[in-house]
């Protein structure tokens, strides 16, 4: 995880930590920077976006059997952006959340970051504020857990740790 | 049970409509509408009952649903699922894993020295049950003061993101048999109906969304004396998992959000499980979306008791997993019971004739009885 | 939130090449009331889209909680994408899009007597839905009796059909296509081949 505003230093987040970095700040500054890109390319859905759900599936603990817990919001968007070179780049999202627009817009950037299409520069600014979003929300986590740490010891000295 | 068609209700059900709305926002001039984020936030453990009773895990519809049924529930889980009816199914994931989690609550009551230690988190466990009559009056300063604090005063943390799992290391060392590998494809019970014997998939995924108080009486029937389970928490967490699905292009694993979710795996010794056996440890699992410690306890113990049912016949009911999978829904039995309040006046009608026919038929016979003797 | 409109924001879709469009909701809704029509009356030729009809069809019927099988082909890649339906062969598949100048040489899903549903659909791509040898059909959704012309279907067709189809409520689903127009031949119907040409 990254430290709190270093800006300049900071290590991009892996490509499978965008869509989570950029989940974490406001939709509509995902958009208009999307948005900008419709501009300077031409951009195409290679699939429409779509909003659903997708059935979660996991282990249990007990006996290792697989089973379905529920179900989650998920929108998907895949789409191809047509460079100054004539080459097609893809760029593709799934996201927890119920807007196809936000998962193409994330798409978008997707496709812009991973293939460092002109104007990319302009997203790493978002996804070091998307990343200290999350720091932030690790560090709170952290706390309930720090804050609440049990230290064992045992009975019989004639005095009680936790008035020390 | 027949049904019969009348007509004339029209009206009055549309102002029914006009009445639940008009209590809901009954508070008068100082009232102002319950913002989503306050229910989400101020009420959080019961947006997490709604939206693991709604099998969605979709904490703002949670909240939502909350907010216009009025706190009712079994209401709210119903919005849910009834919403979750109208969307496509996009994809089922791939296996996520509970042991990325990230915590914010950990506990063993079967061992002290868990790896990577217990912390106790968010928790009203060790609270007086007094009434906090200072929050009768709160102050929107000292409101938003509090969590503020908190953090600022967050001391600095080595703590990793995730922890490993109680029962994996007790696996690690030979105290639990291991996982055995299974890769069947599970029971999906929004699609499938239960048709019994079902498999383990299907009752966990039944209990996942079951309905808290119908899956703790259940469970509390077991361990109180109706069966045999004696269970002792091996690890009760709270946390986030990560949902990772691959990611179209790469196909590398790609964070889509995380899942806040509540799981628990009990230990229980199966006593006199046959005769001349010795006795084993056991392992009963609860998991369930959102903050729901009781649900994920109770649905570990009945797993644990099911899990016997399955294998040897059920002794007692919470053992017997048709009745306690055909029990546990909260849509399915509160929609039972509403439907009673429909109209069943012919039914009802022919209920009546019967009874006339028979006292008659009774009295006809006792005069006839009285006349001959 | 939910937001209704969510395709209205993405990039409006060029028209003509561009198969997506077969994808928009509204264009789907009435490609499906199409279909819809095309098997309520039997033999019938509906008009689709201006060209890959074939493409539409399956767009509008085909997702990933369905199987397909394109044994000849005659799907590009971006289409099979853009269908999101696992890939399987001809034998186990929901749908399975074929060429109609080739001899059905596969077994096609038929159902069972619990489930007749399962059994598959099968799009036949033809040459043309107006010229070619005679057929007379009959059975539900044709008034006494309806004849069709379909040009370059290999000669094999209608007895594999038949057959497939001898065992109702088992069988399979036709529908039978050129680049604009399709016709539904669901197995209710009886087909008989008048020798005419």
């Amino acid at each position: 995880m990254v430290g709190p505003e270093t800006a300049g230093q900071q290590v991009l987040a892996p490509r499978h930590q965008w869509p989570r970095c950029l989940l974490a700040l406001d939709a509509r500054e995902v958009r208009a920077t999307a948005e900008q890109f419709e501009q300077a390319f031409r951009i195409e859905d290679v699939q429409l976006p779509q909003s659903g759900l997708g059935l979660m599936k996991i282990r249990d603990g007990a006996l290792g059997e697989l089973y379905f817990p529920g179900e989650i919001p998920l929108a998907t968007a895949r789409v191809r952006i047509l460079a100054a070179d004539k080459t097609w780049y893809d760029g593709a999202a799934q996201v927890m959340d119920d807007r196809a627009s936000l998962a193409r817009a994330i798409a978008v950037l997707d496709g812009v970051l991973a293939n460092q299409l002109p104007g990319y520069g302009t997203v790493i600014p978002l996804l070091h504020k998307g990343q200290n979003r999350l720091a932030a929300q690790a560090k709170e986590r952290k706390a309930l857990l720090e804050t609440t740490r049990v230290n064992f010891s045992t009975l019989g000295h004639y005095e009680e740790d936790d008035h020390a | 049970m027949g049904y019969v068609a009348i007509k004339g209700g029209g009206k009055a059900i549309a102002g029914a409509h006009t009445a639940v709305e008009s209590l809901r926002t009954a508070e008068g001039e100082g009232g102002s509408p319950l913002p989503l984020a306050s229910i989400e936030h101020q009420l959080r453990l019961l947006t997490s009952r709604v939206l693991s009773e709604g099998g969605l895990y979709h904490p703002r519809l949670a909240a939502l649903a909350i907010k216009q049924m009025q706190g009712d529930t079994l209401e709210a889980a119903f919005a849910l699922r009834a919403y979750r009816s109208t969307r496509p199914r996009l994809m089922e994931t791939p296996t996520q894993s509970t042991s990325g989690m990230r915590l914010i609550r950990r506990i063993s009551s079967a061992f002290k020295d868990i790896p990577g230690g217990q912390m106790l988190g968010p928790t009203m466990d060790y609270a007086l049950r007094l009434l906090r009559l200072d929050l009768a009056d709160e102050s929107p300063e000292t409101f938003r003061k509090v969590s503020r604090q908190f953090i600022k005063d967050a001391p600095d943390s080595d703590l990793p993101d995730s922890f490993p799992k109680v029962v994996d290391a007790l696996r690690e060392e030979g105290l639990l048999p291991p996982q055995p590998d299974r890769p069947d494809s599970p029971f999906d019970i929004t699609r499938e109906p239960l048709i019994f014997p079902v498999p383990r998939s299907a009752a966990l995924a039944t209990m996942a969304r079951a309905e808290t108080g119908s899956l703790l009486a259940l469970a509390y029937s077991n361990v109180r004396g109706y069966g045999n389970v004696h269970p002792t928490i091996a690890e009760l967490r709270v946390g986030y998992v990560p949902v990772m699905l691959p990611h179209p292009i790469t196909g590398e694993p790609t964070e889509a959000g995380e899942v806040l979710m509540t799981e628990c795996e009990v230990v229980a010794t199966q006593e006199g499980a046959e005769s001349g056996a010795p006795p084993l440890f056991s392992l009963g699992y609860g998991a369930c979306f959102g903050h729901n410690e009781v649900k994920a306890i109770a649905m570990a113990i009945l797993d644990r008791a099911l899990q016997k049912g399955m294998q040897d016949g059920a002794d007692c009911p919470s053992e017997d997993p048709e009745f306690v999978l055909l029990h546990v829904d909260g849509v399915d039995s509160m929609g039972f019971a509403n439907h009673y309040k429909m109209p069943h006046y012919v039914t009802f009608q022919s209920e009546v004739d019967r009874l006339r026919t028979t006292q008659e038929k009774d009295a006809a016979h006792t005069k006839a009885q009285g006349a001959e003797s | 939130m939910p937001e209704p409109s969510a395709v209205a924001r993405s990039e409006p879709l060029l028209a003509g090449s561009d198969l997506l469009r077969f994808w928009h909701p509204a264009m789907q809704q009435t490609l499906f009331r199409n279909l819809l029509k095309a098997f309520s009356y039997p033999g019938e030729s509906v008009w689709l889209a201006d060209t890959d009809s074939a493409v539409a069809i399956l767009a509008t019927l085909v997702d990933a909680e369905t199987t397909l099988s394109d044994p000849h082909q005659l799907l590009s890649d971006l289409t099979r994408t853009r269908l999101n339906a696992p890939l399987t062969d001809p034998e186990r598949a929901g749908y399975v899009i074929v060429c109609g100048d080739l001899e059905p040489d596969f077994a096609p899903q038929l159902g069972s007597l619990e489930s007749p549903e399962t059994g598959a659909t099968l799009v036949v791509v033809v040459n043309s839905l107006f010229n070619g040898p005679c057929w007379q059909l009959s059975g539900p959704g044709v008034r006494q009796s309806r004849r069709i012309r379909v040009g370059g279907l290999d000669e094999s067709w209608l007895n594999a059909r038949n057959n497939w189809c001898s065992g109702f409520p088992l069988g399979v689903d036709l529908i039978i296509t050129d680049q604009q127009y399709c016709l539904a031949l669901p197995r209710t119907t009886l087909i008989e081949d008048t020798g005419a040409n």
